[in-house]
């Protein structure tokens, strides 16, 4: 489905130096599955993300989509190609519950009424009752509401692949746990191809399939939970599974 | 309006405000003065104390002996306005200065002295360009001079200006600003006379006056008939020499209106020579130190010159008016109406070429760091320029000249800071998370621009146009020196007349309207901003 190949990513650092976010990465997401990158903060899993949906471009390799090379397609199709969620649900102030889920399908010049539909469905499918939340406001919605409603708005052209950057992470830690338990359903539901990153070991444990372990913007290791818990790949992940970690190397 | 009492402010700027303000009453003509019945006389005067007084009088002399209607056009904006409504017959006579037809009306360019010769070449030139009539002259000159403190000329024996030599290092004088900086002011007076003093100060006027009964200064500039010299214990000194030009005041009436009412000269060559300088300052006193009404006071000069039977009815004075100032606001009504109207003209207009210009700039710039340091550079830069330096700037632009365009270009450019600023920040300030999140979710940059950058910058923006809006209607104010009108107009009036309630009829309904305008910007801003936004 989505095919990293030696991909590089390299920032201008202070002073000049270039710093490796991202160093000769290469991945395979296979359809259906949900990855969850994980590592200490820094390890580059972000940047990953951002590279499939060209959010950032690489330095050097290759990233394809479907077979298809990313590079070459119209960053706004490839885009919507893949539904994005981020950390706090970024919904859009200014805009309804309605229309914040709505906003592609309008974008992309749905009906009206076709798009009220979806958004219905959609804010049913997160657990929203959409005749209660549909005229709301985000400020006037609780951190968990919100972040469901972000997982709705990704949803709403029903892409091939979403794309999570840390969904969970601002939520206090019952209402993470609750919308972890209720975004497992969810996953069944969908059957999407998923991308998640996450700095939390437990939460990739119980959304991922797979794991991507990054440090230092280097894959470390890529494996079903099991593995990578049962057969770490190095002293480093070793660690990292129990959860003592040591600092990254060279930060 | 304009030009205020427009011997006073000679500016060149000013001098060239006619053709502007021709222009303008040509406009604002009042159709019921246009439809004027025959047996009808319309008496104008400019907006003056003095000018009234001398306005109530001829009116109530031509209303006590002949048979027409009077209708008197009191407190008209200034020569210009006044020579342009006599000119198109909107008004029939009024009282003019001949240093002023010399000066503003002909614009002779040498400087006369001689008031004969003055008067004799005026009434020559008016007859044979404009079929206006000088009549006999009242007495009175209204000219500058020198005044001094009564006790002080005393002990030192000084009557006239060359008296003031010998003394002039151990004298001190406020002048005001206008004095002191004018070529016929103060430096040619002090060349013209060989005069040094020991200290010139530029006072404002009123101040001036508090300043020599004080006794911190022993000189001042003042007007032969200002009533002030009645108030104040102060010799005005002879001007021996003959520095000052004559103003010698005369009622000037359309060759037409003589010619249709043919008894109407007699009536007002009754008041020649009848108002010497010192019956003048007396009448000027009264109206302005004791707050009598202007036709009341002309009344009784009338009846006590036996012009006038005392037993005639009284109409109510209509002009008077000056009891209180609420009464002189109530007064000032209509044309406070009509200045605030233009006021608002010149404003809006401004603002709305600003925000067409600034808001597609800051959004155009808002992603660039060199376009912002230099669209912000060059508007900065723009915002440090004095009003009044960038007004003066406009006139000299080929197209713009003295018109409400140059006022409106000045506005224009002020206004731009605040929107640019506002729209760059309010771009700039949104979250770079949801930026993130629109562009991730694949909205074009287009669409990220229109439908989340813009809507989330709306409040910052309108904050910027409400600020563009209150600075506005304040510099516009300034517009007034360059003719082109708005409630600057009576500000400026009323600084040359030292007239307090003049500025203030100008300068509250200004304050007022920035007060306004900023309220309703913000229900406007308000209703723009998206609800969802609005705590």
């Amino acid at each position: 489905m989505i095919r990293l190949e030696h991909v590089s990513r390299t920032f201008a650092g202070t002073g000049g130096a270039p710093v490796h976010a991202v160093r000769d990465l290469s991945l395979e997401i296979v359809a259906g599955e949900t990855l969850a990158l994980v590592g200490p903060s820094g390890c580059g899993k972000t940047t990953t993300l951002r590279l499939i949906n060209r959010l950032i471009e690489p330095s050097s390799g290759r990233i394809t989509v479907g077979g298809e090379d990313a590079a070459a397609m119209d960053p706004v199709r490839l885009r919507r190609r893949m539904g994005y969620v981020v950390q706090s649900g970024g919904l859009f102030p200014h805009l309804t519950i309605g229309r914040n889920v709505g906003l592609l399908c309008e974008l992309e010049g749905w009906p009206r009424e076709k798009t009220r539909a979806r958004v219905d469905e959609l804010l049913s499918l997160v657990h929203l009752a959409p005749d209660e939340f549909r005229a709301r406001f985000p400020r006037e919605l609780s951190g968990g509401q919100r972040q469901r409603v972000g997982v709705a708005r990704a949803l709403a052209l029903d892409p091939e692949i979403l794309l999570m950057d840390e969904p969970f992470g601002a939520l206090d830690p019952l209402t993470r746990a609750s919308l972890q338990q209720e975004f497992v359903e969810l996953e069944r539901l969908v059957a999407k191809t998923i991308v998640i990153v996450s700095h939390d070991l437990a939460e990739a444990f119980l959304l991922g399939d797979r794991l991507a372990v990054l440090n230092a913007g280097q894959l470390v290791q890529v494996g079903t939970p099991d593995d990578v818990r049962s057969q770490p790949a190095n002293d480093w992940v070793r660690a990292f599974v129990a959860g003592a970690a040591p600092a990254p190397v060279g930060a | 309006m304009t030009l205020g009492w427009s011997r006073r402010s000679l500016s060149p700027a000013l001098r060239v405000a006619g053709p502007v303000v021709l222009a303008l009453i040509a406009l604002a003509a009042p159709s019921r003065l246009l439809a004027r019945q025959p047996d009808r006389l319309v008496i104008g005067s400019k907006n003056f104390t003095e000018s009234r007084i001398l306005g109530e009088m001829l009116a109530l002399l031509v209303e006590a002996r002949t048979d027409l209607t009077v209708e008197h056009r009191s407190g008209l904006g200034g020569t210009l306005v006044c020579f342009a409504a006599l000119q198109s017959g909107q008004i029939d006579l009024y009282p003019e200065y001949t240093g002023t037809g010399w000066s503003i009306v002909l614009k002779e360019p040498g400087r006369i002295a001689d008031p004969l010769r003055a008067f004799l070449h005026v009434q020559q030139q008016y007859r044979e360009r404009y079929d206006i009539e000088w009549l006999q002259p009242f007495g009175l000159n209204n000219s500058y001079a020198l005044a001094m403190r009564e006790d002080r000329a005393a002990a030192l024996g000084i009557r006239t200006i060359s008296d003031l030599i010998p003394h002039g290092a151990d004298l001190r004088a406020g002048f005001s600003i206008e004095f002191v900086n004018r070529e016929d002011g103060w430096p040619g007076l002090s060349a013209f006379y060989g005069l040094q003093l020991g200290d010139v100060r530029a006072l404002e006027h009123g101040l001036a006056y508090e300043a020599i009964q004080n006794g911190e200064i022993d000189l001042v500039d003042a007007y032969t008939t200002d009533g002030k010299l009645k108030r104040y214990p102060l010799r005005v000194l002879v001007d021996d020499k003959g520095f000052f030009p004559p103003y010698n005041a005369a009622p000037i009436v359309r060759g037409e209106t003589l010619r249709a009412h043919p008894g109407l000269r007699e009536v007002l060559d009754t008041l020649a020579f009848r108002i010497p300088d010192t019956t003048m300052i007396d009448l000027n006193y009264q109206v302005e130190e004791q707050g009598r009404g202007f036709r009341e006071v002309a009344r009784e000069f009338l009846v006590g010159e036996h012009l006038l039977d005392a037993e005639a009815p009284v109409e109510p004075d209509a002009t008077a008016g000056r009891g209180s100032f609420v009464s002189f606001l109530a007064g000032r009504w209509g044309e406070t109406l009509r200045l605030a109207g233009r006021h608002l003209e010149l404003t809006l207009a401004a603002v709305l070429l600003a925000v067409l210009v600034a808001v597609p700039l800051g959004i155009a710039v808002a992603r660039s760091h060199a376009g912002e340091r230099l669209a912000l550079g060059t508007a900065g830069v723009i915002q440090t320029i004095p009003s009044l330096a960038l007004l003066a700037f406009m006139i000299a632009i080929p197209g713009l000249g003295l018109s409400a365009r140059s006022a409106i270009v000045a506005l224009f450019l002020y206004a731009v800071l605040p929107i640019l600023r506002n729209t760059h920040t309010g771009l700039n300030d949104v979250d770079p998370d949801l930026l993130d999140a629109a562009v991730g979710l694949g909205l074009t940059p287009r669409q990220v621009l229109f439908r989340v950058q813009l809507p989330l910058a709306t409040r910052t923006i309108m904050a910027g146009i409400r600020t563009a809006t209150v600075i506005s209607i304040g510099v516009a104010t300034l517009a007034a020196f360059i003719g082109a009108g708005g409630l600057g107009e009576p500000i400026v009036t009323g600084l040359y007349l030292n007239d307090t309630w003049l500025i203030l009829s100008g300068a509250i309904p200004a304050a007022l309207l920035a007060l306004l305008a900023d309220a309703l910007l913000s229900r406007v801003e308000r209703w723009l901003t998206p609800r969802g936004l609005s705590a």
